[in-house]
């Protein structure tokens, strides 16, 4: 493992491990360290309780959701050879959050339904933006972005239908949750609802990050390697799609992490091959939990939306990419 | 044979290619020469399981290429299309070390070997130096030769290149060609080249194969002679001058129907 | 080569550990136990003072059971001590209940709240825990209350409270037949079933009074507007329309098609066109704004001046909570004061204040 590597890792990995337990130590809830170094031995029955049923997944969902996002991104912009595509900008995420708000106006109770359907948006969102850049000839950036725009004002669209139709007292509040993000209503049940999924699309992806660089070559040269690339290329984004929805159907829409960390994993290694994927997760880890932490502790006791955080992080990355050129312009 | 094409109609939404019938012997470099847009790539995209085929049939090693899983097929038929994307951020090594894919484990890890392989095959296109360098800052031809060395660590028998020369200088170029005859010559092993210059296919290939308008219109050996080959070039190249040069190989000039 | 497959072995592994972990902080295997434990050793020296004591509580046992608005199955030992409220509704039950000493928390900006600078000026200095839209469990774990009171919208917060061992009683205030159901589950949790008695008893002599004192007079059309901008108002499915049709009234937006603050353009309420203006007492705007709007001068309810606005800085009628009879009554003599004068009405309010409140609100509080 080169130098570089090792260090852009020690130090994401590091940042992950100290941002993870000053999130198990801040909230509401007094709970000194001494106290949740003694939960594992019987200690206070009621620390016991808050920690495990709130603190623990809290932190564990803030983690898990940011590397879903990071990884998410990585991929998106290796397949796609596209350094702007991510859930953002390709209108998963949008069409997710409709898909998690129908779900909710149509009178879903599980966490299971709500995934579905924003699982469900999430992937017709993708193949609406895939086919209009398909009918538009061009693999360009900006017929990407464009795609995304417009599939993701309808979703917005949807979201604002749903919301008027929504039953004021119930349904609007849990509807507006989705469209800025937030962690704050995460217990035990809802991350073992994400986990799965998370997880499972998490460790996949990694493992076919190899499959990933491939399609990246065009779809003629992956078949002539020895790759199917329709059926690689859909496997890969329906993995994706499926962590995107997962996250989206308990965190809501939290912008921008999938897009930059794969710009941040890459300034900082200065390479897309080998660990460049995990490093995208685990800087998308490092956002998300930074971000949660300045939305509980940052309004005073007030629960703040998570986007307002990972916007701010993004705005001098994107601002940095910007000025220097794109940094990873679509070369060849 | 190594590799045969029978009354091949193909093509995309339409056919472009029209019962096209060829064969690569085996230890020979064939060259496919016409006009821009005359079906070539379509051709080899086609050979390649690219695109859609509407009549005929593909045989490559005796099996049926059409037919065989994308993994199989790849180790007996490699394809270098004339662009191919490159994400930045990736080594040389990277980049030629995809080629070994149709041998990865279930996972698409790297197999046994394949290391080696992969630096064999950077020395035979000379870019052993260029291992770690980030191929997106190459130069073009120093980024072609890496591709090449991709395609060639792929380990099949048959190779299918689309103007591989197109972005390489003078020297790259024949640099390029030499190092592919002499991979032809090791073994049992075809190439099938599509050019626009006939005096390098006149230098390198063994077999010339000339196409207009989506069919092949004919064929020469350099080994015929220049008079044969004279002949043949002008129904592409009217004009068309083809002399014997000191070192025995033919040499040709445009003439004035050019 | 060697490399790659350590580095997938390695996330493979922290995959299981991540997994691992989730198992282990789903089993809620500590606080189940101790939960049982608590309740064994509370309810059996109650059930000891329940046999001697057989006057205090029709239940042969003091745990309670109660019935949310939620349809949720509450059960308490006792009647609550100690109560965090989560929204202003519940918390003006709650004093007027007169059981304010028992609240140890409250929903956030209560500074703003009139009410509680003359009724309970020691609540603002409470700890605040969120608001209907964000809900802080853990700041709410942290008071260790007896029981948490909370309206339907925060019904999500309601289970992972549970799980933490804290009871909550989830209200619906948004009809009277549901204001009246929460203050007695209230009454009946906090041990004050009396005071939400006398409550209940007041505010239905009150709404018979002002039945019978407009039976037989003509009806003007109303439309009770928004907080936010005039152009919204209460259509048909709210409480601001009952409001308005028990003090004699006829909702003129009664039906505009929505079933809560019905966004309008001033061509609708053109339409409408209402004989009576009322702005609710948290508007953000005031009645003069409306009478130099230009495009509201056509109004019969602008022509005519009667452009009322609910009293500011003393408590929200226009919104069912424990005085929300009281908005009856203001709009009753606003609507007819032949029936029923406005100095009246302000000795009638006063006393509601000093019997429930405990304080008398200075009657040029009361305006209109």
């Amino acid at each position: 493992m080169p130098t570089r590597t090792r260090l852009c890792a020690a130090l994401a990995l590091g940042l992950l491990a100290v941002l993870a337990v000053t999130s198990l130590c801040v909230g509401a809830y007094p709970l000194t360290p001494g106290q949740i170094l003694a939960l594992p031995g019987g200690g206070d029955p009621m620390a016991a309780r808050v920690f495990f049923t709130l603190r623990l997944p809290r932190t564990a969902l803030a983690a898990l959701a940011g590397l879903a996002l990071g990884a998410a991104g990585g991929v998106y912009q290796t397949v796609f050879r596209n350094p702007l595509a991510s859930p953002d900008l390709t209108g998963v995420a949008g069409g997710a959050s409709l898909g998690a708000a129908a779900a909710i106006v149509l009178g879903a109770g599980s966490a299971w339904q709500i995934m579905g359907g924003a699982f469900l948006c999430g992937l017709l969102s993708l193949a609406a933006v895939l086919g209009l850049v398909r009918a538009a000839r061009a693999e360009r950036t900006a017929a990407y972005v464009l795609a995304g725009i417009l599939v993701s004002a309808l979703a917005e669209a949807g979201v604002m239908l749903l919301k008027t139709l929504a039953d004021p007292e119930r349904e609007l509040a849990a509807i507006e949750y989705w469209t800025m993000g937030s962690l704050a209503g995460v217990t035990a049940g809802k991350l073992a609802a994400a986990a799965p999924p998370v997880l499972a699309g998490l460790v996949l992806v990694l493992l076919f990050r190899r499959q990933a660089a491939l399609l990246s070559l065009g779809q003629a040269s992956a078949r002539a390697s020895g790759l199917e690339p329709r059926r690689w290329r859909a496997l890969l984004l329906g993995l994706t799609t499926l962590m995107v929805a997962a996250v989206v159907s308990v965190a809501g829409g939290i912008a921008f992490v999938g897009l930059i960390a794969p710009h941040i994993a890459y300034g900082l290694l200065r390479r897309c091959g080998g660990a460049f994927l995990p490093l995208c997760a685990v800087t998308g880890a490092d956002l998300l939990l930074a971000a949660d932490l300045l939305a509980r502790s940052a309004g005073g006791g007030a629960e703040l939306p998570l986007s307002i955080f990972t916007v701010l992080f993004a705005a001098p990355v994107l601002a940095a990419l910007l000025i220097t050129g794109g940094g990873r312009a679509d070369a060849a | 044979m190594l590799l045969e094409a029978e009354n091949l109609t193909a093509g995309y939404r339409r056919p472009v290619v029209r019962g096209v019938s060829l064969a690569l012997p085996a230890g020979t470099v064939t060259a496919l020469l016409g006009p821009n847009g005359c079906g070539k790539s379509t051709l080899l995209r086609a050979l390649s399981g690219n695109g859609r085929v509407f009549g005929g049939g593909v045989r490559v090693l005796g099996q049926d290429c059409l037919a065989l899983p994308a993994r199989r097929r790849a180790r007996c038929l490699a394809l270098l299309p004339q662009r191919t994307g490159l994400l930045p951020g990736l080594t040389a090594r990277e980049v030629i070390a995809m080629g070994r894919y149709a041998y990865s484990g279930p996972f698409g890890g790297p197999a046994p070997g394949d290391a080696e392989r992969v630096a064999q095959a950077a020395r035979a296109l000379g870019v052993q130096d260029l291992l770690d360098a980030d191929c997106a800052a190459l130069s073009e031809g120093q980024r072609q030769l890496v591709h090449l060395g991709r395609v060639v660590a792929q380990d099949a028998p048959v190779l299918l290149l689309d103007e591989p020369n197109s972005a390489l200088d003078y020297t790259h170029t024949h640099r390029l060609f030499a190092a592919l005859r002499r991979w032809a010559q090791g073994g049992q092993r075809a190439a099938l080249v599509v050019l626009h210059d006939p005096a390098l296919a006149l230098r390198y290939a063994d077999r010339l194969l000339l196409m207009q308008d989506g069919a092949l219109c004919g064929s020469v050996c350099p080994g015929d002679g220049a008079a044969a080959a004279q002949a043949a070039l002008r129904g592409l190249y009217p004009g068309l001058c083809v002399v014997p040069g000191p070192d025995g190989a033919l040499f040709c000039a445009p003439g004035q129907g050019m | 080569m060697q490399h790659r497959f350590v580095q997938k072995l390695t996330a493979l592994g922290l995959a299981l550990a991540l997994a691992v972990s989730l198992a282990a902080c789903g089993a809620p295997a500590p606080s189940a136990g101790t939960a049982e434990a608590a309740s064994e050793t509370a309810s059996e020296p109650a059930a000891e003072s329940a046999a001697e004591n057989t006057t205090e509580t029709a239940a042969p046992d003091a745990a309670l059971t109660l019935i949310d608005q939620a349809g949720r199955t509450v059960t308490l030992d006792a009647p609550a001590e100690s109560v965090v409220s989560c929204y202003y509704i519940t918390t003006y039950a709650v004093i007027a209940l007169g059981q304010k000493d028992k609240i140890v928390g409250l929903e956030n900006k209560a500074d703003t709240r009139a009410l509680y600078a003359l009724a309970a000026p020691e609540l603002p200095e409470l700890p605040q825990v969120g608001t209907l839209k964000e809900l802080n469990v853990e700041a709410v774990a942290a008071l260790a209350p007896d029981l948490v009171v909370m309206p339907k919208k925060l019904l999500d917060n309601a289970q992972t409270l549970e799980a933490l061992g804290i009871p909550v009683l989830v209200v619906d205030p948004e009809t009277q037949q549901g204001l009246e159901t929460m203050l007695t589950l209230l009454g009946q949790a906090l041990g004050a079933e009396a005071q939400a008695d006398a409550l209940l008893a007041y505010t239905g002599q009150q709404l018979a009074r002002a039945a019978a004192l407009t039976q037989d007079l003509a009806k003007p059309e109303v439309c009770l507007l928004g907080n936010g901008s005039y152009l919204t108002v209460a259509p048909a499915g709210m409480y601001q329309n009952d409001l308005i049709e028990q003090a004699g009234g006829v909702n003129a937006a009664a039906g505009v098609d929505d079933d809560y603050w019905a966004e309008i353009s001033y061509e609708t309420l053109l339409a409408l066109d209402p004989d009576v203006l009322v702005i609710p007492s948290g508007a953000s705007y005031t009645a003069d704004d409306i009478r130099a709007d230009a495009q509201l001068a056509a109004l019969t309810a602008v022509q005519n001046g009667a452009v009322y606005t609910m009293p500011q800085g003393l408590d929200e009628w226009d919104s069912p909570t424990p005085s929300g009879v009281l908005g009856v009554l203001w709009l009753t003599s606003v609507l007819h004061p032949d029936a029923y004068p406005f100095e009246t009405f302000t000795a009638d309010a006063q006393e509601f204040y000093q019997e429930f409140y405990g304080f008398t609100p200075d009657a040029s509080l009361i305006t209109q």
